[in-house]
C-alpha cells in the first residue's frame, strides 16, 4: 500500500464510511428517478420516438431450417418496424408448455408466444389469451380460409383466441421396397396391414410396425385412437358431455389389438420401451417396417438417408369397418396475451399479418413439413410431391384428438394420459380382462369428466 | 370534602432495563431466520396444504373444495401401485446404498496405494449431473443400441437382446441401480468420515482383547456410526421418495405404470394437466409417512445427546 492510500484509509473512521456509502446510495438512487436528459446534439427540442418492445416466445420444431426462416422473419419485422424484440426461441415444444404453465402463474407472459395446439383448452379457463376473432377473420378473408381442424381448435365459445399457423398431421409411413420385395401394396384396411406386416417381417432384424406400448408414446395412442374411431369407438359424444367408451365398437377394436397386432407377433420386442423418439428411430433405423409420424421421419431420412426417403410410401390409417380417420393436430398457433398492453397487442397483430404473407410463408412452409392451415397455400407446387400430398390431404380432412367431440378441458385432461393406450397396456401387460380394461377406462373417464362443467 | 387521593404506586417491572434490552438484541438475532423460515417453510407448506383442498387449475384462484382431491386421488388407477413403487425405490435404494456406502468407507479407510485416487473415482456418480447420469443407465439398456445389448449379442452370450426397460418385472429394478449408483457415494464418503474418527485405541484394545474383524466391526464401527448412519439414512430416504429426473427420463413411469411414483404423477397433474390443486394433494398424502420418519430419528437423536 502507498502512502497516500495509507493516510487516507486511516483517516476514514467507519463511520464515516457508512455515511459516505449511504450518500453515494441515495445520490445514486435520486439521479435513476430523475428522467434522463436529451442528449446533447440530438435535437433535444424533439420528442424523441418512443421505444415499442415485444416479447416473443417461439418454440424448436423437428425441422430446424424452417425454424431458422421463421426466426429471422420476426427479426427482420422487428428491424424493419423499429421494434426493440426480444425473442425467446431455443425451447422445445414440451419445456415451451411448462414455461408456459409457470408464467401463466405468475403473471409473467410474454406479449405473444406459440402455442401447441393440444394446450389451448386448457389454458383458456385462465383467461389469459386476447380475443383474436377480427385478426383470424382478416387472414381468413385474404388467404381463401382456414381448414377446418385449424378452426375448430381456434375456436372456444364462438371466438377465436389463436392463429393456427400449420397443421400436422400423423400418416403411415411404410418401406416401399420391402413391400415390392414380398409382392405387397400399401395396406387400406387393417387387415391387410397386419398380412403385410406378418409376412414381410423378418425378426428378430426387421419387425413390422413401429408401433409403442408405452404410455410414454404419444404417437402410439395417436394411432389406436384413430383406429378406435376406425371401429366406430370413440371417447365421448359429439357435445363432448358423455363419455360412451364402454360400447361394443371398443370391444371390437380391443379385441383386434389384441389377436392381431399384439398376438402375431408384428411389434418388436421394445415397443414396451418405446417413446416419441424410438418409432422414429427404428424406422430410421431400419428395424421395422412401417410407423405411424409426423413427418419428422421423413425430414430425418431425407437429409440423412436420400435412398430409404425414396423408398419410403406415405399413407393415411388403414380403415377399420367403419371408415379411416386421420389426425390433424396444429404444432404452431400464434396467440396474443390480454396481459399485453394494447400497442403491443397491434405490434403482435401486424407481426402476424407478416408472417402470414407469401414471401415470409412459402419458404416456411416449405421446409416445415407441416401443411399450411390456411387454403391459399394448398396451391403451391410442392404438394404434387406424392409424399407430402398426404399430409395436406390429412390436414384438411383430418380429425382433433378428442373427435367426434370439440376439443376441452376435460377431453385435455383425459387424453394426456393415453387413455386408449392405457386399456391396451392393461390386457398385455397386467393381464386383465378386456371387460376390466374397458370399465376401468370408462370409470376413469367419467370422474375426470366429473370434475368439470360440462 | 376530603379527596381521597390513591397514592399507589405504579407496578414496578422486574425486568431490569439491561436485561430488556438484551432480550430484544436476542430477538433481533433470531429474527432473520424466524423471517426465514415463515417464508421458506412456513408459508410454502401452508400453501401447499392450502392448495390441496381447492380445485385450482394454473391461472385461476380455484374454490375450497375440502378433502375432494385427496378422495380423487385414492380412486386413481394404479394409486397403490405408485405408493408401492415410491416406497420400494426408497426403502430397498437406501437398503443397498448403505451396504455398498459402508463398503466403500471400509475400503477406503484403509491405507494403499492409490487411495486419494480411488477416493475421487467413487465420488464421480455423485458429482455426475442426474440427467446426464440417467441418459447413460438409458444408453447403457437400450434395446437397439445399448451397451449391455450390444456386448451381451457380439459376445455370444446372448443369442437375442433384452428390452431391460420394457420388461415390466425388470423396469422397477432398473430404477432402483440407477438410484443407488447415483447414491451411494454420499453413504461411502460420510461413513468414511465418521470412521476417521473413531479412537484408534478402541480398535487396538479389542484386537489385544482378540476381536476379529467381524467383532470390531459391529461392536466398534458400527455403534460409533450410529448417528451418521440415522442421518444417512434419513436424508436419502427423503431424497430418494422424492426422485424425479430418474424416473421420468429413464421410464416415464412405464411400462404400464409400473414405475409411476408420486413425483412423477404430481408433475403430470399440476403441470401437464395444470391441476395444481389435485397436484398439491399428491405430496401431502405422503407427507405423514415422512414427518413421523423424522420425529422418531429426531427422538432417537435427542435420546441419545
Amino acid at each position: 500500500m502507498n502512502q497516500a492510500n495509507k493516510s487516507f484509509t486511516n483517516h476514514l473512521s467507519r463511520r464515516a464510511f457508512l455515511k459516505a456509502s449511504a450518500g453515494a446510495a441515495a445520490t445514486a438512487a435520486l439521479a435513476a428517478c430523475v428522467p434522463a436528459a436529451a442528449p446533447a446534439g440530438e435535437g433535444g427540442a424533439s420528442e424523441p420516438a418512443p421505444a415499442r418492445n415485444l416479447t416473443v416466445w417461439a418454440h424448436r420444431s423437428f425441422a430446424p431450417p424452417a425454424d431458422e426462416i421463421l426466426l429471422n422473419n420476426i427479426q427482420t419485422w422487428a428491424t424493419e418496424n423499429g421494434v426493440d424484440l426480444e425473442l425467446v426461441a431455443e425451447i422445445e415444444v414440451p419445456t415451451m408448455n411448462d414455461r408456459l404453465v409457470a408464467a401463466i402463474e405468475s403473471g409473467n407472459l410474454p406479449d405473444m408466444s406459440a402455442i401447441a395446439g393440444g394446450r389451448i383448452a386448457l389454458h383458456y379457463p385462465a383467461n389469459i389469451y386476447a380475443d383474436v376473432s377480427d385478426l383470424y377473420a382478416d387472414l381468413a378473408e385474404e388467404y381463401g380460409g382456414f381448414f377446418r381442424p385449424a378452426e375448430q381448435m381456434a375456436t372456444i365459445d364462438g371466438s377465436q383466441w389463436v392463429i393456427p399457423y400449420s397443421i400436422d398431421t400423423s400418416l403411415m409411413h411404410y418401406r416401399q421396397d420391402i413391400l415390392d420385395e414380398n409382392g405387397l401394396s400399401v395396406p387400406t384396411t387393417w387387415d391387410e396391414f397386419v398380412n403385410a406386416m406378418e409376412t414381410a417381417q423378418n425378426p428378430p432384424d426387421l419387425y413390422g410396425a413401429g408401433i409403442g406400448l408405452n404410455l410414454a408414446a404419444g404417437d402410439a395412442e395417436n394411432t389406436f385412437k384413430l383406429m378406435l374411431l376406425g371401429f366406430g369407438g370413440a371417447w365421448s359424444n359429439e357435445a363432448g358431455n358423455e363419455i360412451v367408451i364402454n360400447s361394443e365398437a371398443t370391444h371390437e377394436w380391443l379385441n383386434y389389438v389384441i389377436t392381431n397386432i399384439w398376438e402375431r407377433g408384428i411389434l418388436p420386442p421394445n415397443a414396451f420401451e418405446y417413446d416419441n423418439a424410438t418409432n422414429n428411430a427404428d424406422y430410421q433405423n431400419g428395424s421395422v417396417i412401417a410407423v405411424h409420424n409426423p413427418a419428422s421421419v421423413l425430414v430425418w431420412l431425407l437429409e440423412n438417408n436420400p435412398e430409404m426417403a425414396a423408398n419410403t410410401a406415405i399413407a393415411g390409417v388403414p380403415a377399420g369397418p367403419e371408415g379411416a380417420f386421420n389426425s390433424a393436430g396444429i404444432r404452431v398457433c400464434w396467440s396474443i396475451f390480454n396481459s399485453a398492453s394494447e400497442e403491443n397487442q397491434q405490434l403482435s397483430g401486424d407481426l402476424l399479418r407478416y408472417l402470414w404473407e407469401p414471401a415470409q410463408y412459402e419458404p416456411w412452409i416449405a421446409l416445415a413439413f407441416a401443411s399450411p392451415a390456411l387454403a391459399q397455400y394448398e396451391e403451391m407446387e410442392m404438394w404434387d410431391d406424392p409424399q407430402r400430398a398426404g399430409f395436406l390431404e390429412a390436414a384438411k380432412t383430418g380429425v382433433l384428438s378428442a373427435h367426434p367431440s370439440p376439443i376441452t378441458p376435460a377431453s385435455s385432461e383425459l387424453l394426456s394420459r393415453n387413455p386408449t393406450l392405457a386399456m391396451v397396456l392393461r390386457v398385455i401387460i397386467d393381464e386383465w380382462t378386456m371387460e376390466e380394461a374397458i370399465a376401468e377406462a370408462e370409470t376413469v373417464a367419467m370422474d375426470i369428466y366429473s370434475k368439470y362443467d360440462l | 370534602m376530603a379527596v381521597e387521593v390513591s397514592l399507589k404506586r405504579p407496578p414496578v417491572s422486574t425486568v431490569s432495563p439491561a436485561r430488556r434490552q438484551e432480550a430484544v438484541q436476542g430477538y433481533l438475532l433470531v429474527l432473520p431466520i424466524i423471517v426465514l423460515f415463515v417464508c421458506l417453510i412456513f408459508y410454502p407448506f401452508f400453501s401447499a396444504i392450502w392448495l390441496s383442498m381447492t380445485d385450482k387449475t394454473i391461472g385461476t384462484t380455484g374454490d375450497f373444495v375440502g378433502f375432494a382431491n385427496y378422495r380423487w386421488l385414492l380412486r386413481w388407477p394404479d394409486f397403490e401401485l405408485m405408493l408401492l413403487n415410491t416406497w420400494t425405490i426408497a426403502f430397498v435404494g437406501v437398503a443397498i446404498k448403505f451396504v455398498v456406502g459402508m463398503a466403500m468407507a471400509l475400503l477406503l479407510n484403509v491405507e494403499f496405494r492409490g487411495r486419494m485416487i480411488m477416493r475421487g473415482l467413487f465420488m464421480l456418480p455423485w458429482a455426475v449431473p442426474t440427467f446426464v447420469a440417467t441418459l447413460t443407465w438409458r444408453w447403457l439398456y437400450d434395446y437397439q443400441n445399448g451397451v449391455i445389448n450390444t456386448i451381451a449379442t457380439g459376445t455370444g452370450l446372448s443369442d437375442t437382446r433384452v428390452s431391460f426397460l420394457g420388461n415390466p418385472d425388470f423396469a422397477l429394478i432398473a430404477v432402483i441401480i440407477l438410484v443407488v449408483w447415483k447414491g451411494f457415494p454420499f453413504f461411502g464418503i460420510s461413513y468414511l468420515a465418521g470412521m476417521q474418527g473413531i479412537p484408534r485405541e478402541m480398535y487396538e484394545a479389542a484386537e489385544v482383547d482378540g476381536a476379529n474383524a467381524w467383532a470390531r466391526f459391529f461392536y466398534i464401527t458400527l455403534p460409533s456410526l450410529r448417528h451418521v448412519i440415522m442421518i444417512t439414512c434419513l436424508l436419502s430416504l427423503i431424497w430418494t421418495s422424492n426422485t424425479f429426473e430418474m424416473v421420468y427420463l429413464l421410464t416415464g413411469g412405464g411400462p404400464s405404470n409400473r414405475t409411476q411414483v408420486f413425483t412423477l404423477m404430481t408433475y403430470k397433474l399440476g403441470i401437464e394437466n395444470m391441476r395444481i390443486g389435485e397436484a398439491s394433494a399428491v405430496p401431502m398424502m405422503f407427507f405423514p409417512l415422512l414427518a413421523g420418519l423424522i420425529v422418531i430419528v429426531s427422538r432417537y437423536m435427542m435420546k441419545e445427546d
